[in-house]
């Protein structure tokens, strides 16, 4: 009750503020970052009572005093909350590989295998269908030749085969559960991210040729091959870096850890190095490699819940929900669809990888979220083609929205199930 | 660059000197004090800021101004929390008058002597009489606060002076509470206008309500905070819900041209003393103190400050003044037997470093009123700084010699 009472108040403070349309004091970046925390984690903990993640907590309340909602915060303030987002993807990740255990990982390395391959490749081949088949429903290619439709499904394809890693991590930290199933999720999902990028920019091509574009770069795949093995490296070292801190250093973690995950997105980022790959390697590298990885995940448990509060609901007030009003239908069609074949994809690959059927029927939930990556992707569509890349664009930020929506309260429901673990089907 | 060079040499000679005369007075290092209190962060910023080799840009600074916002948010927050109302019970009732009187004293006497100074002596260096009376304030708030630190440190050489390193305490204590509040009143005097980079005082009929509005703000965070946190158990929860807060109260303060400071601070006065996880809470903020401490030695020396002949004279000589009006102050409350408490003047020397509260002061100042009269107040104050933590140790042993010789 006295939670509703101050989000309220929060809320009103900032319709007030706003009302008084001074444009230079609006555009405050401290009074912007207090008020996304406050809303966030209230929200946050109001959701929790319906036993919701806390992280649709702050997206909603993102989507609600955002640019977009409320505008009780501006675009600009948005954008100058850019390099805090940054550190806390960074952080994010680090937190994300050093959750995932190699003994875990080579223990399941058929089943990720399996549903790696059998998701990716259903959903594919199952998207890009269904958008040939509905071409009539959407008004931005049905005009256009069958190859440019083609071009379109197999791209919004891709996409749509991701999942967000961050919000994946973000539930799991948040139900404090770890065992098997959680190792698997986070697995699947971080290869997925790699996969993916060859995939796109192969996709991106290919896409190119079919709609007769002039501007097909043939060293996308070479330079896409040279961003990732980089990323590689770059992850080795910087968790050598942490390994060697942790051990000899010791003193103000929290800074460092700070410190080398802000300076590491402020360099990789413009060097087209994939800061996320980076850090994952590095928290990897830490857990599995090094006598270090329990100092370093109790560092970052230190500092997590300001972290996701604040990217969280960053990411809620990104979200433009007149996307989606003007392509609904559009939308539940490829949400569906999306929805239908990871079912099917992790059905065929846990059945193959002889999983128990409780994976077979259920694991495919944990995997709807998406965010981040395919954002970034949906950008590239939109400059890359110029005849639907607009429409296309704006169509996939509406089914991230959704997914990203629908996607955290499923995955906390799938880990909220009683289960019983090593029964397997004959 | 060349004020860096002027000041680096002028700093050199200083330490150089002085190390022989400590040796020869046998007193620890000129540099143990500044190494300790991390003022040594001062030259770090004034080498690769705009007064040095200008290596962090603009943009860098604009970007990290809600940083700053912030933690001067935060640091008036941990300042009030430490005002509990149950311990300052036990400070008797008629030490209430003295210990401000202590402070204040200093306070007009500096702003006397910076006031003739600046409008008469060196009347080029402000435009207007009001600015003269501005700086005059500032100045005084700034050089008339005394550091809690170096009483600490100093107790370590003290152990004899048992009863007037606590008295030394509460001094320091009402030392840094006053001058914040004073800040809160200075936000409602004047006014910034940004489109003609002028500072002017502000309407006498808006002065009550701006100052009404900032205690205001500052009581309400202060309930809405231990609303919040009311049923939090997760210490990580709290330190999310607490930054949130604060960052929420600070950008709100300067939006509206209000001390984040001193809006913060009443805010953690008032949670304080509505919360009885009081030690809890001391756990959770105080080891965030001394990293934000260097943040703002880091941020105030980046920043463009006057550095020059007069700056130097002006800084030595209001160092002066506020010795002297605590000497004699402490000397004219014992010979007339008001003060509740003896004391012997020459604790005056352990009252001089200025490094507590002012380095949090004058940045929310330089960030509220970003104009060529606060790289004045800024030159001024980074120099008495520097000059009265080296010289700290050579008060401690002078109070020592005239202890015993008394």
């Amino acid at each position: 009750m006295i939670n509703t009472l101050l989000l309220i108040i929060i809320i009103a403070i900032g319709i007030i503020i706003k009302s008084s349309q001074q444009i230079e004091i609006f555009n405050n970046a401290a009074y912007a970052l207090g008020l996304i925390m406050l809303a966030g984690y209230i929200s946050g903990d109001l959701v929790k009572k319906i036993k919701l993640p806390s992280i649709t907590g702050c997206i909603l309340a993102g989507i609600l005093v955002g640019p977009f909602g409320l505008e009780l915060i501006s675009i600009k303030n948005v954008d100058d909350l850019q390099l805090l987002n940054g550190l806390a993807l960074s952080i994010i990740a680090l937190t994300a590989g050093g959750e995932i255990k190699l003994a875990g990982f080579k223990k399941n390395l058929k089943t990720i295998n399996y549903i790696l391959l059998f998701q990716t490749l259903i959903i594919v081949v199952g998207i890009t269908f269904v958008i040939i088949i509905f071409k009539d429903f959407f008004p931005f290619i049905s005009n256009l030749g069958i190859q440019s439709i083609v071009a379109a499904g197999l791209l919004v394809a891709i996409i749509s085969t991701a999942s967000s890693p961050s919000t994946t991590l973000a539930v799991i930290v948040e139900t404090k559960k770890r065992d098997r199933y959680t190792n698997l999720i986070l697995s699947i999902v971080m290869l997925k991210d790699v996969i993916i990028l060859f995939l796109f920019c192969i996709g991106l091509n290919i896409a190119k040729i079919l709609t007769k574009s002039n501007m097909i770069n043939k060293n996308i795949v070479f330079n896409t091959f040279f961003e990732i093995s980089g990323s590689l490296i770059s992850g080795i070292v910087i968790g050598f870096i942490i390994v060697v801190y942790l051990k000899f250093i010791k003193k103000d973690r929290i800074v460092f850890v700070l410190a080398l995950s802000f300076f590491s997105f402020e360099i990789f980022e413009p060097l087209h190095l994939h800061t996320l790959l980076i850090m994952m390697i590095a928290g990897f590298v830490v857990e599995n490699f090094s006598s270090e990885g329990d100092s370093l995940m109790k560092t970052l448990e230190l500092i997590s819940p300001p972290v996701y509060i604040i990217f969280f609901t960053l990411t809620g007030a990104a979200i433009n929900l007149k996307y989606l009003k003007s392509l609904w239908l559009l939308t539940i069609i490829i949400v569906l669809f999306r929805a239908l074949f990871k079912y099917v994809g992790t059905y065929i690959g846990s059945a193959l990888a002889r999983e128990e059927k409780f994976v077979k029927k259920h694991l495919w939930i944990s995997f709807l979220s998406q965010a981040g990556l395919s954002l970034g992707m949906a950008k590239i569509i939109e400059n890359n083609f110029s005849f639907f890349g607009e429409n296309l664009a704006v169509l996939i930020i509406s089914v991230i929205v959704v997914n990203q929506i629908i996607g955290p309260p499923l995955l906390k429901m799938f880990l909220d199930k009683p289960k019983q673990p090593n029964i397997k089907d004959p | 660059m060349k004020t860096l060079i002027a000041f680096g040499i002028l700093l050199f000679i200083g330490l150089v000197g002085s190390i022989k005369l400590f040796n020869k007075i046998k007193v620890t290092s000129c540099f143990a004090y500044i190494l300790y209190s991390g003022t040594i962060y001062v030259f770090f910023g004034l080498i690769v800021g705009e007064n040095g080799f200008n290596l962090i840009s603009k943009d860098i600074i604009h970007q990290l101004a809600p940083l700053i916002n912030f933690s001067l948010g935060w640091v008036g927050f941990i300042f009030g929390f430490q005002f509990e109302i149950k311990y300052l019970k036990r400070i008797p009732k008629n030490w209430y008058l003295t210990l401000p009187f202590i402070y204040l004293t200093s306070f007009f006497t500096i702003v006397l002597f910076s006031f003739i100074t600046f409008n008469y002596i060196f009347n080029g260096l402000v435009q207007t009489i009001e600015i003269a009376l501005g700086m005059s304030l500032v100045l005084a708030i700034l050089l008339s606060e005394s550091s809690v630190s170096f009483i600490s440190w100093a107790s370590k050489f003290l152990k004899k002076e048992f009863l007037g390193i606590r008295i030394c305490f509460f001094i320091s204590a009402i030392n840094n509470l006053i001058p914040i509040i004073l800040t809160g009143v200075i936000f409602s005097l004047y006014r910034y206008i940004p489109a003609s980079n002028i500072i002017s005082l502000n309407a006498p009929q808006n002065i009550l309500p701006h100052f009404f509005i900032q205690l205001m703000i500052g009581i309400l965070s202060g309930f809405f905070i231990f609303y919040l946190v009311k049923k939090i158990i997760n210490k990580l929860e709290i330190s999310a819900v607490l930054f949130g807060t604060i960052f929420f109260i600070s950008g709100l303060s300067s939006m509206f041209h209000f001390s984040p400071l001193f809006v913060s601070m009443l805010c953690g006065v008032i949670f304080s003393n509505l919360t009885h996880r009081h030690s809890y809470f001391i756990r959770i903020l105080n080891p965030t103190e001394k990293p934000i401490y260097i943040i703002f030695l880091i941020f105030l020396s980046l920043k463009k400050a006057m550095f020059n002949k007069y700056i130097i004279f002006i800084a030595i000589f209001l160092l002066l003044v506020k010795f002297l009006s605590k000497l004699f102050t402490f000397k004219s409350l014992n010979k007339t037997k008001l003060s509740p408490f003896n004391i012997s003047p020459y604790f005056s020397y352990i009252l001089l470093p200025i490094s507590s509260i002012a380095p949090a002061i004058l940045l929310d100042l330089l960030c509220s009123y970003p104009q060529h009269s606060s790289s004045i107040a800024q030159g001024i104050f980074i120099i008495a700084l520097i000059i009265s933590e080296i010289f700290s140790p050579l008060g401690i042993r002078l109070l020592k010699i005239r202890s015993k010789n008394d």
